[in-house]
């Protein structure tokens, strides 16, 4: 931990210093949490050298584990950068599941109607439905708490419910948006699919379990340094966050935090939307269709992404390509993973793995105290202080 | 003498606040008095329903009011003494489960009430080490809760049950059932339990030294510490009996209502329970009756199923009832109602 005077050092060097420092903490995290998930391998008597290589090979193995790994990354990208995006303002969005599933099934019944539009302009369209209808889900919280005082941690959370007994509603057994199956709608029509860039073996017309990589992949990392720009380089970025450092400094500063509260959430949603219509539009495990089971926990797992990305918009791609990997090579792993009675190792290890990760990272002052590092304050993610009060 | 002064001035506070709290809550309390006179009168129309369905009615509310009273009586004893505990879901998930795992191990449902209350608490450890001695964010460390329980209870549950073919029977705690007239009284021990609970910590937190003392860290842990209390025991002994009652709560879930674990059982009643104590102003009696609500509008849609069964659009607007009165009545009462002063914020000794 020496800090060196960098006054004369080249700077291309120095940003590769600052760089590696800010890396090495949150791979220190992510380590010491794979050991103490060794230690657990190891007590409930199976072997941790067997399991975590059988985790790799399954996330990273063969070109098709490669390919639904990223597939898997694409919905967290984005869900994660919604969660980023209102923390900014100081708002903690646990509504990313129900705005996503919203704007997934907005964005079915936008798409199912675009069979007379040339691709080039279905596909648009049915994403942008989709992001209006999460970022109009969203507006509600941000409106409430904006106006209101409500607290956006229960409110989000509410309407997470109210969004899935809506949906439920509208595609269960009468329901008007129903398609031939029961919690589905009707496919979106051919020409708004999202095209796809890598199709490992014809999984979009042969019916295989892989996923195939589809553009929404690129598009989330080019929205995720469009964020960033927003966040930091622009005058709404600013007073953003200057709103979630401070509400009242920023109140004082003239800057309407209601408005602030609103775009904030109304964003947050949009990107959560655009989640879901990517997953619709482009997704063939979901056969092109809005499906009930769409989302399920993406709300807190892209919470737990973006503590491991410290809200950082560009960390968000590779902190939603580490929980993509551990997800997806989980069922390698339970099943590589054997006593000698045949027992396989449960599969939520990994959900306990995560934890310990956005632990470790999130809150790097346990790692200082553990590895007995000199400077025991550490960077701090401060996400909110209490319930608020709203004056 | 300077205590019994304060003492007093804190007895004729708590009164005023609660007589405050009904009168800001004489909306929702009007509107379950007129449901309850249309239960009433629709129990002597034509198809002479007797009073059961009042009866069932009351049954139900406290039934479904019970996990969210424990788990809003849980927080409240948490952040009055300054710790926001959003992991109260991940603790009653851990309760659920080890109450239901110890039950089915030693075919003894008695062991598992007593166990699991105890798991929440070790979970509640990690939620004050975190939060106290580490200084992390409470809300990350809550989240983080949240998570971890989820893997840990189905981690553990793979690893006990679904390899082996254990029995995941735990047996279910006893009800105790009389009759009104015609009309069968059927009401779990966890809900008579809870509401003796929601008294004790009322008394607890309004007429002792402790309350006081814990009110006093919630509020100004400086001047609290001059004056002498112990601003770190106070804490960690109040996130222990959050999660001892969060861990009673899940008890509910597993022991009383079907007799075994199942993952992610909880459905987020720890946060409706978080709802709860902020609409009952981090007072134990506010939060009963703010589970009252909740879990008499969930008692709402199962009686309503079993009359208009065949109406689906009715049941989808009753079974969204409590998350909208939740969000309404936040909407309504947060911007008046007003948290410890001190709570989310780690103290730091000088």
């Amino acid at each position: 931990m020496t800090v060196a005077t960098a006054s004369s050092e080249n700077p291309a060097l120095r940003w590769l210093r600052i760089t590696a420092r800010q890396l090495g903490l949150p791979l220190l995290g992510i380590f010491t949490a794979l050991v103490v998930g060794a230690v657990v391998i190891l007590i409930s008597g199976f072997d941790p050298l067997v399991a975590y290589p059988s985790l790799l090979k399954g996330a990273f193995g063969s070109a098709s584990r490669v390919n639904n790994t990223l597939a898997a990354t694409t919905p967290y990208i984005f869900t994660t950068l919604a969660v980023i995006f209102a923390f900014q303002a100081g708002l903690f969005n646990i509504g990313a599941e129900g705005q996503l599933k919203i704007g997934a099934l907005v964005a079915a019944v936008v798409g199912i109607n675009m069979g007379g539009l040339p691709a080039i302009a279905a596909v648009p369209i049915t994403i942008a439905a989709g992001c209006l209808g999460g970022a109009a889900w969203a507006a509600i919280p941000g409106a409430l708490k904006a106006f209101a005082g409500a607290h956006e941690v229960i409110t989000t959370i509410m309407l997470n419910y109210i969004a899935s007994i809506i949906t439920g509603f509208l595609v269960g057994a009468d329901g008007p948006l129903r398609g031939k199956n029961m919690q589905t709608t009707n496919p979106v029509s051919v020409n708004a699919h999202v095209p796809t860039i890598f199709d490992y073996d014809g999984a979009a017309n042969s019916g295989s379990t892989n996923t195939p990589l589809h553009w929404g992949f690129i598009i989330a990392i080019i929205v995720g340094i469009i964020i960033y720009w927003i966040l930091w380089k622009t005058p709404l970025g600013f007073e953003i966050r200057t709103v979630g450092l401070n509400p009242s400094a920023a109140r004082y500063a003239g800057i309407n935090v209601a408005r602030i509260t609103i775009i904030a959430m109304a964003v947050s949603g949009l990107l959560a939307g655009m989640s879901g219509a990517f997953e619709v539009a482009g997704n063939p495990n979901y056969s092109y269709q809005y499906s009930d089971s769409l989302g399920s926990n993406y709300g807190f797992n892209s919470i737990a992404i973006a503590l491991l990305a410290k809200n950082n918009p560009l960390a968000a791609i590779p902190a939603a390509l580490l929980f993509a990997a551990l997800q997806s090579g989980a069922s390698q792993m339970q099943f590589d993973t054997v006593k000698a009675d045949g027992t396989q190792l449960p599969g939520d290890l990994i959900s306990m793995i995560q934890a310990l990760v956005i632990i470790f990272v999130a809150a790097d002052q346990i790692l200082r105290w553990l590895y007995r590092m000199r400077n025991k304050q550490g960077t701090q993610v401060v996400l909110s202080r209490g319930w608020g009060k709203m004056e | 003498m300077a205590q019994a002064l304060v003492d007093r001035e804190e007895k004729i506070d708590s009164t005023r606040s609660m007589r405050q709290y009904l009168r800001q809550a004489r909306w929702p309390l009007i509107a379950v008095a007129i449901l309850i006179i249309i239960f009433i009168w629709r129990s002597f129309g034509d198809n002479a329903q007797p009073v059961i369905d009042l009866v069932s009615i009351i049954t139900l509310t406290l039934s479904f009011a019970t996990p969210i009273t424990l788990g809003a009586l849980s927080g409240t004893f948490s952040e009055r003494s300054g710790v926001v505990n959003i992991g109260i879901e991940g603790m009653m998930l851990t309760g659920a489960f080890f109450g239901a795992m110890v039950g089915a191990l030693t075919g003894n449902v008695w062991l598992g009430l007593v166990v699991a209350p105890f798991s929440g608490m070790a979970v509640a450890l990690i939620h004050a080490v975190l939060s106290i001695y580490f200084r992390v964010d409470q809300i990350i460390s809550g989240t983080v809760i949240n998570i971890f329980a989820f893997g840990l209870t189905a981690y553990l549950y793979s690893l006990v049950f679904t390899s082996s073919d254990r029995n995941t029977d735990s047996g279910k705690l006893p009800s105790i059932e009389f009759k009104i007239g015609l009309a069968p009284f059927q009401i779990g021990l966890i809900s008579i339990l809870a509401v003796v609970l929601i008294f004790v910590g009322h008394y607890i937190i309004f007429y002792t030294t402790w309350g006081l003392r814990t009110r006093a860290v919630g509020e100004n842990p400086r001047a609290a510490d001059t004056a002498g209390v112990n601003v770190f025991q106070i804490r960690y002994i109040n996130v222990l009996i959050s999660g001892f009652l969060a861990g009673l709560a899940g008890t509910y879930f597993s022991l009383q209502v079907v007799g075994y674990f199942k993952e992610g059982m909880t459905v987020g009643s720890g946060f409706i329970a978080l709802a709860a104590m902020i609409f009952g102003k981090w007072t134990p009696l506010g939060a009963w009756g703010a589970a009252l609500l909740f879990g008499f509008c969930q008692g709402l849609d199962s009686a309503l199923q079993s009359w208009y069964g065949q109406i689906e659009w009715l049941h989808t607007v009753t079974q969204a009832l409590p998350y909208v009165v939740t969000v309404v009545v936040l909407t309504g009462l947060v911007g008046r109602s007003r948290p410890p002063a001190a709570v989310g914020q780690p103290y730091i000794k000088q």
